[in-house]
């Protein structure tokens, strides 16, 4: 930074305001600018939050897994259960009444893994993360996909984990875990994923 | 002409357009979320989410952060055009920056006095501490040590952070985000000519591999010959003098290095700039080249970061910083005998320091998440000398080293789903002055999706510096004053924004600042001596209005105003360089889908007063074009700055003989980027 010793041999001046100008430039400007805006007007948020994300990543998880076809619990319904905490707010609000696999998707809540039954898709919060290989092997014997968004998660047994890095969503998933419970994740989402765990360590 | 109206039809007709743009979307029958429901996953995986990771020293969503928050991002300076970090943060609500030909001083919340030298925002590469431990500076110009191309994102976060982050986090935080290994994924080529016979380079290599271990190296370099000439009717004595000529030049060069692995990541940076003044500042001989200061950053950063189960992280930083700074100022000297000379006096500082930290997050019984930190830093060598090179003679070589330790405590505690309420408290320790206790509260209610209200309270301090402490030239017309005291704020705001029909955020804010003991130069009645003293007291309040769109197809816009007042509670009068009224617009438009947008601003600040009367307001308007060309990999953009050549000045600080500093006119860029 600048000092020098004349910082201060500093003579203060009494003289000279600023200089006013024109405000044609800006005018043009504004003409340029005032016919845009509604020839395009498509999706992409302004303000979406982590979880709104995350929803959406749930609901196509529901359309790229297939299930065996004993798998569905129901024939109308596909359901996506909640364990835990729910940190989605209202965005699971507009899943609920969507249709995947032919079915129209509900949403269970359940506060223990012992709750749990008829559900296809099993969301894990993050507050049932001390209970996780408990509530893994109690999966086990269903066909249910899980899913979470917890470190280690995939390395657990668990079967996609979606990570949040730089601002934006992606997810991991454990290719064995899903095939053990006859699941198939299609080779779309795979090409997608950030990381593909084959066998459980 | 008053000079408001521009700024008031340029609202009107951006809020006309802005609303034909409402109506449309009403129209569409889309009132509430965009269809994410309806998007694949790779468009969800490309989807952005704003968050902030500076406000709380951890990752949380912009709305739920306890500050206001603005975030540029890394798209947003390729299709503006940003050369620097100033270009960037003067498209920010409420700030404003000004230049003297030398460096840029960031104006916050209408601070921004001449002679001031950016000490009272914290600077933070990737969370790194970049104000140096001498003038306690945020280099945010071309000695800013990164380049802009490497910057992934910015966040601005208003109002003061001294309860997280210690000294200068005074009116605000900029965390300036780097680009990580993978965002590279190879070799990039970057290269730029521009006005003012400016041109510069950078390459960039940047991998991730499969094991884990991620590289980027980086090195940049610009040059720049500055205005040619530059006139000053204060130095016209008559017979064509008054012009700098070959006087304004600039260079740089700014390397960068990361290496993580797993849970390590290490972070070095090297830059220096060497800047010509123009300006005869100081009173040096005007327009002579050989006044010129070179300031030299440069930092190594050791970073440990681990998520345990149960929502607990430990972060551990161990981290080397080195500051530079070499002034040399020619003055012609008359001697006993009436004949004259020219000396070269050197104004020289060197700011070393190490330290370290540690920090735990972790989450309680679902309603607190608690981070807890501790903060040690040495400044090992705080030398500042002053010397005349020929003949030799010593003014000044103060030698000092200092430390600093400090910790904090943050709990951030979600009382009902849509009511947060965060307190933090931090406790300084200085060898010079002792102990000091900055807390901030803030309570964030969302009562619905899409609303959010703060109610914010913080106290900051700042600490005198090593220059404020001990600089002077041997008793000839300076002194130091090691009695100096930290200055302190008191501050209120609130904050309330709105998202609404899906492409829309509006904000409104409030603020109330309170700063007492502030740091000014002050004349000894006694001796007749310059020194610095806790003099001052200042109050400042104003509000803040800010609309964004944004669209699919990459259209987007952003307007603000500001309405500021600061009063010297001494004096009852402004403080000089406070504009009341600031005003930005932002404007990218998509001409060809995803191929080439055109970026435009435009900037406003209304009359300043100087030290001896006033400025004209500034307006300023940037326009660029960019886009991808049919070579893969190969972008372009062109830049025109300060499209309509408008003039407008920058008050000069008392150093200064020029009251105000004219600012440079028209000027283009073009710039090429190729990654493979």
């Amino acid at each position: 930074m600048p000092q020098g010793r004349g910082f201060s041999r500093i003579l203060l001046r009494l003289s000279r305001g600023g200089l006013n100008w024109s405000a044609r430039p800006l005018l043009l400007l504004c003409a340029l600018f005032a016919p845009i805006g509604w020839s395009t007007a498509d999706a992409a948020p302004v303000a979406t939050s982590e979880y709104q994300v995350k929803a959406a990543f749930l609901y196509n998880f529901m359309k790229f897994v297939d299930w065996p076809s004993d798998g569905l619990n129901s024939a109308t319904t596909i359901s996506l259960g909640i364990l835990g905490r729910d940190p989605f707010e209202d965005a699971l609000e507009e899943v609920k009444g969507k249709h995947a696999k032919g079915r129209r998707v509900v949403v269970l809540h359940f506060r223990s893994i012992e709750e749990v039954k008829g559900c296809d898709l099993l969301f894990i919060c993050a507050s049932e993360k001390g209970r996780l290989s408990q509530i893994l092997k109690f999966t086990q014997n269903y066909r249910m996909l899980t899913v979470a968004d917890q470190d280690g998660f995939c390395e657990a047994g668990g079967m996609i984990n979606l990570v949040f890095v730089k601002n934006r969503v992606g997810f991991e998933v454990n290719v064995a875990a899903a095939s053990r419970a006859r699941l198939r994740i299609s080779s779309q989402l795979l090409k997608l994923a950030r990381s593909v765990t084959e066998e459980r360590p | 002409m008053s000079r408001v109206l521009p700024i008031q039809v340029a609202s009107f007709l951006m809020l006309s357009s802005f609303s034909l743009c409402q109506a449309e979307a009403a129209l569409n029958g889309a009132e509430t979320r965009p269809d994410l429901l309806e998007m694949s996953v790779e468009e969800l995986m490309s989807v952005e989410v704003a968050t902030v990771v500076g406000a709380s020293r951890f990752e949380q969503q912009v709305t739920e952060a306890p500050a206001s928050v603005s975030i540029v991002t890394a798209e947003e300076i390729q299709k503006y055009g940003y050369r620097t970090l100033a270009d960037a943060l003067r498209s920010v609500r409420g700030i404003y920056v000004t230049y003297d030909r030398n460096y840029n001083y960031l104006g916050v919340r209408g601070f921004n006095s001449p002679g001031d030298l950016n000490t009272r925002v914290l600077l933070l590469v990737d969370g790194h501490r970049i104000n140096d431990n001498i003038f306690e500076s945020a280099p945010i110009g071309t000695e800013f040590p990164v380049d802009v191309d490497l910057i992934e994102r910015i966040e601005v976060i208003r109002g003061p952070s001294s309860s997280l982050y210690g000294t200068n986090a005074f009116f605000g935080v900029v965390n300036v985000i780097t680009r990580e290994p993978g965002h590279l994924q190879g070799v990039q080529f970057s290269g730029a000519v521009g006005g003012f016979q400016t041109s510069n380079g950078r390459v960039s290599f940047g991998k991730e591999y499969r094991n884990g271990l991620g590289v980027l190296l980086s090195g940049s370099a610009m040059r720049s010959e500055g205005a040619d000439p530059l006139y000053y009717p204060e130095f016209d004595t008559g017979g064509g003098s008054g012009f700098a000529r070959d006087a304004d030049g600039d260079k740089n060069y700014q390397l960068l290095g990361k290496l993580s692995y797993r849970d390590f990541k290490l972070t070095g940076a090297l830059a220096s700039r060497e800047k010509t003044i123009p300006t005869g500042s100081f009173g040096t001989v005007f327009g002579n080249p050989a006044t010129r200061t070179t300031d030299g950053h440069g930092f190594l950063d050791l970073k440990y970061a681990h998520s345990f189960a149960g929502e607990t992280e430990l972060t551990l930083r161990a981290a080397y910083d080195r500051y530079i700074y070499d002034g040399s100022y020619l003055y012609d000297r008359v001697e006993p005998g009436g004949a004259s000379s020219q000396v070269l006096n050197k104004d020289k500082a060197w700011g070393y320091g190490w330290g370290g930290e540690a920090q735990l997050t972790k989450s309680f019984f679902d309603r607190h998440k608690v981070t807890a930190g501790i903060e040690y830093r040495n400044n090992s060598r705080q030398q500042q000398a002053n010397y005349d090179a020929e003949p030799f003679f010593q003014y000044l070589d103060d030698k000092r080293s200092s430390a600093i330790w400090a910790l904090y405590l943050q709990d951030e505690i979600r009382l009902l789903d849509s009511l947060i309420l965060s307190a933090g408290l931090r406790y300084d320790r200085y060898q010079s002055f002792g102990g000091t206790t900055n807390p901030r509260l803030a309570l964030i209610y969302k009562p619905e999706e899409g609303s959010v209200l703060k109610l914010l309270y913080g106290q900051a301090f700042r600490a005198p510096g090593a220059f404020e402490f001990y600089y002077s030239d041997g008793g000839q017309t300076t002194k130091s004053n090691p009695e100096l005291e930290p200055e302190r704020i008191r501050t209120f705001e609130m904050v309330y924004e709105q998202y609404f029909l899906k492409h829309y955020r509006s904000s409104l804010s409030g603020f109330y600042y309170r700063i007492e003991d502030l740091i000014s130069q002050r004349t000894d009645s006694g001796d007749g001596l310059i020194h610095f003293a806790n003099v001052d007291a200042v109050d400042a309040k104003g509000v803040e209005l800010e609309l964004e769109g944004t669209w699919g197809s990459g259209l987007k816009g952003r307007l603000s105003y500001t309405y500021q007042r600061t009063e010297d509670t001494r004096t009852h009068s402004t403080l000089t360089n406070s504009p009341n009224h600031l005003g930005k617009l932002n404007l990218v438009l998509p001409v060809l889908r995803d191929r080439l947008f055109i970026g435009l601003e435009q900037q406003y600040a209304s009359s300043r007063a100087t030290l001896a009367g006033k400025t004209g307001a500034a307006y300023l308007s940037n326009a660029t074009l960019s886009g991808r060309t049919p070579i893969p990999g190969l972008e372009l953009s062109l830049s025109v700055y300060n499209l309509f050549d408008t003039e407008y000045r920058d008050p000069g600080a008392a150093e200064h003989l020029q009251d105000t500093i004219q600012q440079d006119g028209r000027s283009f860029r073009v710039k090429l980027d190729y990654h493979f």
